[in-house]
């Protein structure tokens, strides 16, 4: 199923009516076998179709083991990851799935460096039944939706950096995956790119509908997002849906030299001196 | 010390660095081996380690096919000075395990028959009696007391000798007359062994030899001789091959050093930046490359120890070597080792050298790509990331491409000239007429082939034959040029009208020839002038014009007079049979070689494949290709190795969107089937190239005939693509088993 066939009521915010295309059950990963590691301690999650969900939270929290197994790179110890109906513990070829429904962006680009933009955009789509002609055609018109339509002959080291991501954005959605996962994906670029990006990224989920699923420190980059959900020690800390103007105001807040003044309990003007410790709880919790 | 410490790093690539080396050194030592032992067991000069002086035929080009009347020894042990004369004929008797079995004909009382060391049994005492060296008795598993059988005569073994020399080891010794008898030597013998009164006449003694017996060369055993001319060029064969195992492995070194300072282009820049001087930097790669090519090298002597160990104990190939290594083998191992190791090591170290501190430091890890205008443009053309990714390092995809295209290309050049060479024996045996043509039965070598000529008769009673020409063949050496094939024709056969006259008439009686065109331009020499021949004078009759070097730069004489010329009395070479319907020629031949199992008969179109010569040079061929593949193989390996871990991480990328297993292992196999179709193809044209430069040779350029057949171009396809199978195999299933997360992390 094609997301640009997704409803379109759903665009925007997250309906609730909205069916679930990912949902985990007790999902649970252990790394290493003398000193088990509990990367992730049964996780129950469910996102729905056209939602945008950041996933926050310190490193070593899990965020990177859970994107990893529910993009099908990974098989958890216990527990299982449905993906629009598939659990995918029945899939026998997970690289043909993964390919078919997961689109991935990584931290760095990730392009391969020999091959032009187009060319790159091309790669996920050998493994469908195209022909070259229509690969291109169908490449074309990726690049033209990230707004790149005349840089398809460029090679990667031709691009700036919010460039080289939004053609790495292109690529997850060459094969029209279900859920796009993003690592970090404005982790190496500056602010003016982090934003394009961003902008890019809401623009494709309003106007195509497409379900993200974004790991993220970057607490802009979670404002953006329409749920943040919060992990520590492989569990999830807090799930916190941003429907509510408030906080959203609330998460820039925090954001912000003022909000990360007050985190940190320093002298604030008098005039904001008496509002401190209620604040100071607010933006904990957000 | 940092150079072992880089080393150690990529162990993998370390490794097939040496390995590389190791095999081409070990490839180059063991063949030289080998062209040394043939070249000393055809100068059969072994046997005269105990004589003073050594008498032998002066324009013989091998003492095997020199023949001198045994009345000249006689007339020499009544010379002043001369203490004792003993004759020796030398002969090559092709045994199914052997096609060299060196025969030698002794005189049992004579002091010749001293060095030969005893062992087991008794020395030879009289007619039909066999000594046999001990490797030949081990390998043939006689002993004393059993028969032994030498031309269709059984002969019984008395006694096992050794004297050190592979080539005698590896044969036999008979009586001197059974000898002259089975080599059709009556009366003469290949060469004289002389003992003196008092050492200090040797020069006096030669002098008066020469003088009186022009034809003859006596010469101190162990000199250089005439001979050692043609000698010269088995011994080179080890050198010239090294030569290409030097460029080949040389380029391959140089790829893995050059790849090795690319991917640390940031830490060189550290280096200098932290006080290291250029020359530094320099030591520390050229250290590397040293230490690596060393660590081959020695490799390499051990695997050539081994190899060499194991070849002197089989019965064909034992008697070229004496199963130790020469120090003129260690010392060549040393110098192509060091070669490689500055070649290989010198420009990566000039790359580094030359790299700016502050713009290496800021070098992006991974594998960053930089095309200048050239490759741009070939970009378009290479689509998909397979044939892409050979852009990736333009040098190193060129590097590889020349290395193993030196390979290729040598095995392209050689396989040209041996086809032409085959071709043109045949158009030579058969004068361009003959539908069959008859050899002696495994006969090693066409210069040893001998035939009854009353076969000839025989055979030309036959209902289907409706001619047969004889035809006597040898090279003699002339003054002035290096080679000179004389053709004994009878005046009264067809064969003689091949050899289209255009100055002067053709040979009619005796003491005449005929001279062709090229050798009559270079020895200056027209109609009506006279010509020596291995001390024979010929009246020059006529000028012919056939157009083959091989047969224009020699002449032809009257049958009998070559007969005695090349020692062969009644004999001929081969004998060239007409038929009335060419059709048939298979099913005659095979007729004729029933009813004659002394014959070899066979088509003029199959004659080459027949040809014991070509055996030896096919299995010669066989070890190259081997060294070749063996060499090329790991340089392929070693560049795709390294092709898939500067990847690592971009293969984490593709599995991530979808890319199966099968077609990552497929991209990379395909990269490595197009280097290698790449390299067939820059093989071809350097083979190609170095077989026109060879033509511009003085000398021995006008001799080359090169033909390329489309079976030996597939062939060599096969062989590149081959190659990159063999060298991308294992780096491909390696990309394939990388963990998609893993290689995501990877830096």
């Amino acid at each position: 199923m094609s997301p640009t066939a997704v409803n379109r009521s759903a665009a925007g915010s997250p309906a609730d009516e909205a069916p679930v295309i990912l949902e985990t059950r007790g999902l649970t990963r252990v790394y290493g076998e003398k000193v088990p590691v509990k990367a992730l301690d049964g996780v129950d999650l469910q996102i729905r179709k056209g939602e945008v969900v950041a996933i926050v939270g310190p490193s070593g929290s899990g965020k990177s083991t859970l994107l990893n197994l529910i993009g099908a790179l990974d098989r958890p110890t216990a527990g299982e990851v449905i993906v629009d109906g598939t659990p995918l513990a029945r899939v026998r070829n997970l690289d043909r799935f993964r390919g078919r429904t997961i689109g991935f962006i990584f931290q760095s680009h990730n392009l391969l460096p020999t091959l032009t933009a187009r060319e790159n955009v091309e790669v996920p789509m050998y493994e469908l039944p195209l022909r070259p002609a229509q690969r291109r055609t169908r490449a074309l018109e990726l690049l033209a939706l990230v707004g790149l339509a005349d840089r398809g002959d460029h090679l990667p080291n031709q691009l700036s950096g919010g460039e080289r991501q939004r053609v790495a954005i292109a690529r997850a959605l060459a094969n029209s995956p279900s859920i796009l996962l993003a690592d970090e994906p404005t982790g190496n670029l500056d602010s003016k790119n982090t934003a394009d990006v961003m902008a890019l990224l809401s623009r494709l989920n309003r106007e195509q509908g497409v379900t993200m699923v974004i790991v993220t420190h970057n607490t802009e980059v979670a404002a953006a997002a329409q749920r943040v959900i919060t992990f520590r020690d492989g569990k999830i800390l807090r799930d916190v849906p941003m429907s509510n103007e408030l906080e959203r105001e609330l998460l820039e807040l925090k954001s912000s030299p003022l909000g990360q003044a007050i985190l940190r309990g320093e002298n604030l003007p008098p005039a904001l001196a008496e509002l401190a410790p209620r604040l100071h709880e607010l933006l904990e919790q957000v | 010390m940092l150079s072992l410490k880089n080393l150690f790093r990529r162990k993998v690539r370390s490794f097939l660095t040496i390995l590389g080396i190791a095999v081409g050194v070990a490839g180059v030592v063991v063949l030289s081996a080998f062209g040394e032992g043939m070249a000393d067991g055809f100068s059969g000069l072994g046997g005269a380690a105990n004589a003073d002086v050594l008498v032998t035929q002066k324009d013989a080009v091998m003492i095997l096919l020199g023949a001198i009347d045994e009345q000249v020894g006689t007339e020499i042990a009544a010379m002043r000075g001369v203490a004792a004369v003993s004759g020796t004929v030398i002969g090559v008797v092709p045994l199914p395990e052997s096609p060299y079995f060196l025969v030698a004909g002794e005189e049992p009382r004579s002091f010749a028959i001293e060095r030969y060391r005893i062992i087991a049994g008794r020395p030879l005492s009289a007619r039909r009696e066999v000594m046999l060296g001990h490797k030949s008795a081990e390998s043939l598993k006689k002993v004393v007391g059993d028969k032994f059988r030498i031309n269709d005569i059984s002969y019984h073994v008395v006694g096992i000798y050794e004297t050190g020399a592979s080539f005698e080891d590896n044969g036999a010794v008979i009586h001197l007359t059974d000898a002259q008898r089975a080599f059709d030597k009556r009366r003469q013998v290949s060469y004289f062994k002389l003992k003196l009164r008092d050492l200090s006449e040797r020069e006096a003694v030669k002098q008066a030899i020469e003088t009186r017996w022009p034809e003859l060369a006596a010469t101190r055993a162990g000199d250089v001789t005439a001979q050692d001319q043609l000698l010269d060029i088995y011994r080179s064969l080890g050198w010239v091959i090294g030569l290409f195992a030097i460029l080949v492995g040389g380029l391959g070194m140089m790829n893995a050093q050059l790849m090795s300072v690319f991917e640390r282009t940031r830490e060189i820049g550290v280096l200098r930046a932290m006080g290291w001087r250029r020359r530094r930097v320099v030591r520390m790669i050229l250290g590397e490359a040293l230490l690596l090519s060393l660590v081959g090298g020695a490799l390499g002597l051990l695997l050539s120890l081994g190899l060499i160990r194991l070849m002197a104990r089989s019965a064909a190939l034992g008697g070229f070597l004496t199963g130790a290594l020469e120090p003129l083998g260690f010392i060549q191992a040393l110098l192509i080792a060091g070669v490689l190791g500055l070649v290989g090591g010198g420009y990566p170290a000039w790359r580094a050298a030359r790299l700016a501190p502050v713009e290496a430091m800021r070098a992006e890890s991974g594998a960053p790509v930089r095309w200048g205008p050239i490759v741009r443009l070939l970009a378009p053309l290479m689509r998909g990331p397979a044939l892409r990714n050979l852009l990736r390092r333009p040098t190193r995809s060129l590097m590889t491409m020349l290395g193993l295209g030196v390979g290729v290309g040598l095995i392209v050049a050689l396989a040209g000239i041996a086809a032409g060479s085959r071709q043109l024996i045949a158009q030579l045996l058969s004068a361009g007429q003959a539908d069959i043509v008859a050899e002696q039965a495994g006969a090693s070598d066409a210069a040893f082939s001998s035939i009854d000529e009353r076969l000839a008769e025989q055979i030309r009673a036959h209902p289907e034959v409706k001619s047969v020409s004889r035809l006597v063949f040898g090279t003699a050496s002339v003054p002035g040029l290096p080679f000179f094939i004389v053709y004994g024709l009878d005046p009264r056969e067809n064969y003689l009208a091949h050899y289209r006259v255009t100055e002067g008439r053709t040979v009619q009686r005796s003491g005449e020839m005929i001279l062709g065109r090229l050798a009559a331009n270079s020895l200056k020499k027209g109609v009506g002038e006279q010509l020596r021949i291995s001390g024979q004078s010929f009246t020059i009759v006529g000028i012919f014009e056939t157009g083959m070097a091989y047969e224009d730069a020699g002449g032809v004489v009257p049958l009998k007079e070559a007969q005695r010329l090349f020692g062969k009395p009644r004999q001929v070479s081969f004998l060239g049979i007409a038929l009335h319907d060419p059709a048939r020629a298979a099913e005659i031949a095979e007729e004729l070689e029933r009813r004659y199992p002394e014959l070899m008969v066979a088509r003029t179109a199959d004659l080459s494949a027949r040809m014991q010569d070509f055996a030896t040079m096919d299995a010669f061929f066989g070890a190259l290709i081997a060294l070749m593949m063996a060499v090329g193989g790991i340089v392929m390996m070693n560049v795709m190795l390294m092709s898939v871990f500067e990847r690592t991480q971009e293969i984490g990328v593709l599995r991530a969107v979808g890319w199966r297993g099968r077609r990552v292992l497929r991209m990379v196999l395909a990269e490595a089937l197009m280097l290698g179709l790449l390299s067939a193809g820059a093989g071809m044209a350097i083979g190609v190239g170095l077989n026109s430069l060879l033509r511009f040779l003085p000398g021995y350029g006008s001799w080359l005939e090169v033909i390329y057949t489309p079976g030996d171009m597939a062939r060599v396809i096969a062989m590149a693509l081959g190659l990159g199978l063999l060298g991308g195999l294992l780096p491909a299933l390696r990309a394939v088993r990388l963990h998609p997360i893993e290689a995501l992390h990877y830096e």
